[in-house]
């Protein structure tokens, strides 16, 4: 049997005519007419995008006010994107150790007693008559006692005061939760006295230099809870993980879910030049750094608090798009484990450092996007953040080849071949490990490389997920040299990170935070003496020291303060934005005073 | 049949035993749930000890695993080791998220799928059996993740610009207009759109290209000859008759890829912030949290095997050729 033939036209109605032809006879002709519910179906799609259309040039008074929206002073919502979410909401359990827990929520919605300034300088919360001082009574010395009172008008969003009751029960909180991330410095208290109901007056068992940190500053569980809202309980283990009953602060926490964070004014807040213009304050998840500059770029966020990266300044350069910059809290070093070759050796850590060009990396990898970033010469503290850190005490320390030749040389090592050093067979060869995927550290990574290789130092780079990297190799002291970051909070103490009795090992479980492995015993003491000193002119002379120790025996090199940007619609908000930038609390701590244009 | 069916829901549960063991292990030995604490200066080694004997990390690792799984038979998936939220909940909303995504994705690539492989079929060589060729090409080598961020900046931004508009017509991220209550189905489907127009072209270029091979196949073949000299209309020829048959693969294929939303859909979700199932998965593997992994592996897993069967059962059902003894 033949097959046939098939040949397929259009007609004139605009259906398929197929013709079924076998050669040598007949054929057989069929319309394929085009459907009438494909007409139907075509229609229908037109319309739904016309409404689409429609409904997308329609204004909505919700989520960014559009730009048609009036200019006004007061009110309006608006929606800022998180570059991190919380998981919860509990300012005292783990969700706590996430910074964009305070960023979204308890910074905004919860009173603390003492805060810090845009310079990083410990000053009275809007909750306090003033802060505690020796010249007003506040600080005693013994028994160290800090005497809090608070203002008789701060109340809590339902009218109720909020009394010293409320920070000794926040004290049995902290101490009695199951899961509490951290009782540091609460355990150090003895007793809180709540006789008057707007004077706290905390009774330590022995001189703590940190108090301002605790129920306040920016430290995890630096709030001020309110006891009514828990009925009786204590163990607050399952509390304030998707809400909160309470607000004494500019703001209410009106929702939280894994899509967005919703803050309400707090009409009842007593500080009246800080209720704030705006009604509402959304914040959305938008942890794809690219989304989240999107969701700035075309409005669908009016401000961003990204990590900063490199070109981000020029993603920025749009029109309507503002940013600030600044060098943040955080700082990057480069730090050694002294227990390993060839930094158990103190001669080559000073020949090392010497290799270190840091004026090439803030001047290549820093300076086109934030061009007021130093090199950072602290150890441990930062300019921006109080007075302890006058950026002095490494400025001796620069990329001076002939130096690591002169130091090298003269302890035994000689250069080979490949121009590398070696000493008994070994030579100044360092694993330089740091988180893999972070373009900026790897940059860094490869422009010091070329350098040290310059001056005879070779440096292998091999890096590894955060995860890895802070869970396994630097607690179980598994590195030569790793790149990472601080951070340099408001309280000076540096005992958590390099007193030598904080050095992780076998047989304390791999905890403490003294990854080097310094173990200087007069540093360490005055390390303890610091964290015992009130006295604030006493306490910086012993920072100072321990600066200079850290210089004399170079457990790590610093590097740069990390700076911090905040991204927002100039074109649509108004307002002191950006003063907060460069601080722990975030750029969004002051939105109370935000407006739309 | 009946024997078939519980034969391999029998095989499912060692199977769901060892991959809850391996992921257990997996997570147990590259991740510590108390990672982010080691590094805060203000949690001394006394607080790491107390919260890992509060969290129950101070167990042995098959203590813990043993004490997971004993609830878990039980019925009772416990809370998140670090929010004290309840597991259930969270895979919940999670999974009926990435259902909504999965199969709204799922739904346009059948479709849209189907009826491009059978028109490039009917219309061999012509240019649309080209161009749906050459699509399909395009769509299988373009990177999930350029694909996704160019849609944000077109509709987005450009077109913002372009129509002057007030707001996008899609939006480029999340699930619900910021700051809404209740339900607005056009909001959804807005947010929805684009989410679902990038998993859809993944899955539609290789459901087209299922289809033209299968229904060129069918084409051909004497049953249709014969019907075509029956007098059957070409329409119902190639529906009724071709397309039926010419489905068989695809509806396996189908099948199976349905089971797979579950699993999450995890760089569409990441970059359209949609909270599903592969944003859960990506975020408690990266904590260490194995209270919420191991549940998620599980139903992960389930899915899996339940839409494996199905597609299994399914050929049997649509081709009679087939019968398992």
């Amino acid at each position: 049997m033949v097959a046939p033939r098939y040949e397929s036209t259009l007609n004139s109605n605009g259906g398929l005519l197929v013709r079924g032809v076998i050669p040598g006879d007949d054929y057989l002709e069929v319309e394929v007419r085009r459907s009438k519910n494909l007409r139907r179906f075509c229609r229908l799609a037109v319309v739904a995008m016309i409404a689409l259309v429609a409904a997308a040039c329609g204004s909505d008074t919700g989520g960014n006010g559009g730009a048609a929206a009036p200019v006004e002073k007061r009110g309006g919502k608006v929606v800022f994107a998180a570059e991190q979410w919380p998981e919860c909401l509990s300012p005292i359990t783990s969700c706590a150790n996430a910074s964009w827990l305070p960023f979204t929520a308890w910074e905004h919605v919860m009173p603390r007693l003492m805060e810090v300034d845009p310079k990083g300088n410990y000053i009275a919360s809007d909750l306090l008559v003033e802060a505690p001082t020796e010249e007003n009574g506040g600080i005693k010395a013994d028994p160290f006692t800090i005497t809090y009172k608070l203002l008789p008008e701060a109340v809590w969003d339902d009218g109720s005061p909020i009394t010293s009751q409320d920070v000794r029960f926040t004290w049995d909180a902290i101490m009695k939760t199951t899961g509490t991330i951290t009782t540091t410095g609460y355990d150090q208290i003895k007793s809180i006295d709540t006789s008057d109901p707007k004077t706290v007056v905390i009774t330590f068992k022995a001189p703590y230099a940190a108090w301002a940190d605790l129920f306040g500053s920016t430290s995890i569980n630096g709030v001020v809870l309110k006891k009514a809202a828990f009925a009786g309980k204590v163990d607050l283990k399952d509390e304030m993980q998707t809400s909160y009953s309470f607000s004494g602060g500019p703001w209410k926490l009106q929702s939280y879910s894994q899509q967005q964070l919703v803050l309400v004014r707090n009409d009842t807040y007593w500080v009246k030049d800080k209720i704030p213009n705006l009604d509402q304050v959304t914040f959305v998840p938008r942890t794809d750094q690219t989304t989240e500059l999107n969701s700035v770029l075309t409005g669908e966020a009016l401000a961003a608090y990204p990590q900063p990266s490199r070109g981000m300044t020029r993603q920025l350069k749009a029109p309507g798009v503002k940013y600030a910059a600044g060098a943040g809290n955080t700082f990057e070093g480069l730090w050694m484990n002294l227990d390993r070759f060839p930094f158990n050796d103190p001669t080559a850590r000073q020949a090392f450092v010497s290799a270190m060009d840091r004026q090439a990396v803030v001047d290549a990898i820093y300076k086109a996007d934030f061009p007021d970033l130093q090199v950072l010469n602290c150890a441990g503290w930062v300019p921006t953040v109080g007075d302890w850190c006058d950026n002095s005490a490494f400025t001796d320390v620069g990329y001076q080849p002939d130096k690591v030749k002169v130091l090298l040389e003269g302890s035994g090592w000689t250069k080979g071949g490949d121009g590398i050093y070696a000493k008994g067979g070994r030579r100044f060869s360092v694993e330089f490990n740091t988180t893999a995927g972070n373009t900026v550290r790897e940059d860094t990574q490869a422009l010091l490389k070329e350098k040290a290789k310059a001056a005879g130092i070779e440096l292998l780079i091999k890096n590894f997920p955060p995860t890895q990297l802070f869970q396994d190799k630097l607690p179980k002291r598994d590195f030569t040299l790793a790149e990472y970051a601080q951070v340099a909070s408001p309280d000076p103490s540096v005992t958590a990170i390099l007193a030598g009795d904080q050095i992780p090992s076998v047989a304390n479980g791999h905890s403490g935070q003294n990854f080097p492995g310094w173990n200087n015993a007069k540093a360490t003491a005055l390390m303890k003496q610091s964290d015992q000193t009130i006295e604030h002119g006493r306490r910086r002379a012993l920072i100072q020291q321990i600066n200079r120790l850290e210089r004399q025996d170079l457990p790590w090199l610093p590097l740069v303060q990390k700076p911090l940007i905040l991204t927002w619609r100039d074109d649509r908000l108004a307002g002191p934005i950006g003063a907060y930038t460069a601080t722990s609390y975030s750029g969004f701590f002051n939105m109370y005073d935000w407006s739309l244009k | 049949m009946l024997r078939v069916i519980l034969r391999r829901l029998l095989i499912a549960i060692p199977l769901l035993l060892v991959a809850s063991v391996l992921v257990f292990t997996v997570m147990h030995l590259t991740t510590d749930p108390t990672a982010g604490l080691r590094v805060n200066p203000r949690v001394s080694a006394a607080d790491m000890a107390r919260y890992r004997h509060d969290l129950g990390l101070d167990r042995s690792g098959p203590a813990q695993y043993l004490a997971w799984l004993g609830n878990f038979v039980r019925g009772r998936w416990g809370t998140s080791l670090f929010t004290n939220i309840p597991v259930a909940g969270q895979i919940r909303e999670a999974l009926v998220n990435s259902i909504a995504l999965g199969l709204t994705g799922f739904a346009i690539a059948l479709l849209v799928g189907v009826a491009i492989g059978v028109i490039a079929a009917v219309r061999q060589y012509s240019w649309f059996d080209y161009l749906a060729t050459g699509g399909a090409f395009v769509a299988l080598s373009v990177p999930i993740f350029w694909f996704a961020l160019m849609l944000q900046l077109l509709f987005g931004l450009y077109l913002v610009r372009w129509l002057h508009l007030e707001q996008p017509i899609f939006f480029t991220a999340g699930m619900v207009q910021p700051g809404s209550v209740g339900f607005d189905p056009l909001d959804r489907v807005r947010h929805l759109a684009l989410p679902a127009i990038v998993l859809a072209v993944q899955l539609l270029a290789v459901y087209s290209r299922y289809m033209r091979a299968s229904m060129l196949e069918v084409l051909n073949s004497d049953y249709l000859r014969t019907a075509r000299a029956k007098g059957v209309r070409e329409r119902r020829v190639i529906v009724h008759h071709g397309m039926r048959n010419a489905l068989i693969p695809l509806t396996t294929q189908a099948a199976i890829d349905l089971g797979g939303i579950a699993g999450g859909l995890i760089a569409t979700e990441a970059i359209f912030q949609w909270p599903g199932m592969g944003a859960l998965f990506v975020r408690v593997m990266g904590d260490g949290d194995y209270a919420v992994a191991l549940p998620w592996i599980m139903l992960a897993m389930t899915f899996v095997i339940v839409f494996n069967l199905v597609a299994d059962l399914l050929y049997a059902v649509l081709d009679p050729r087939v019968r398992y003894a």
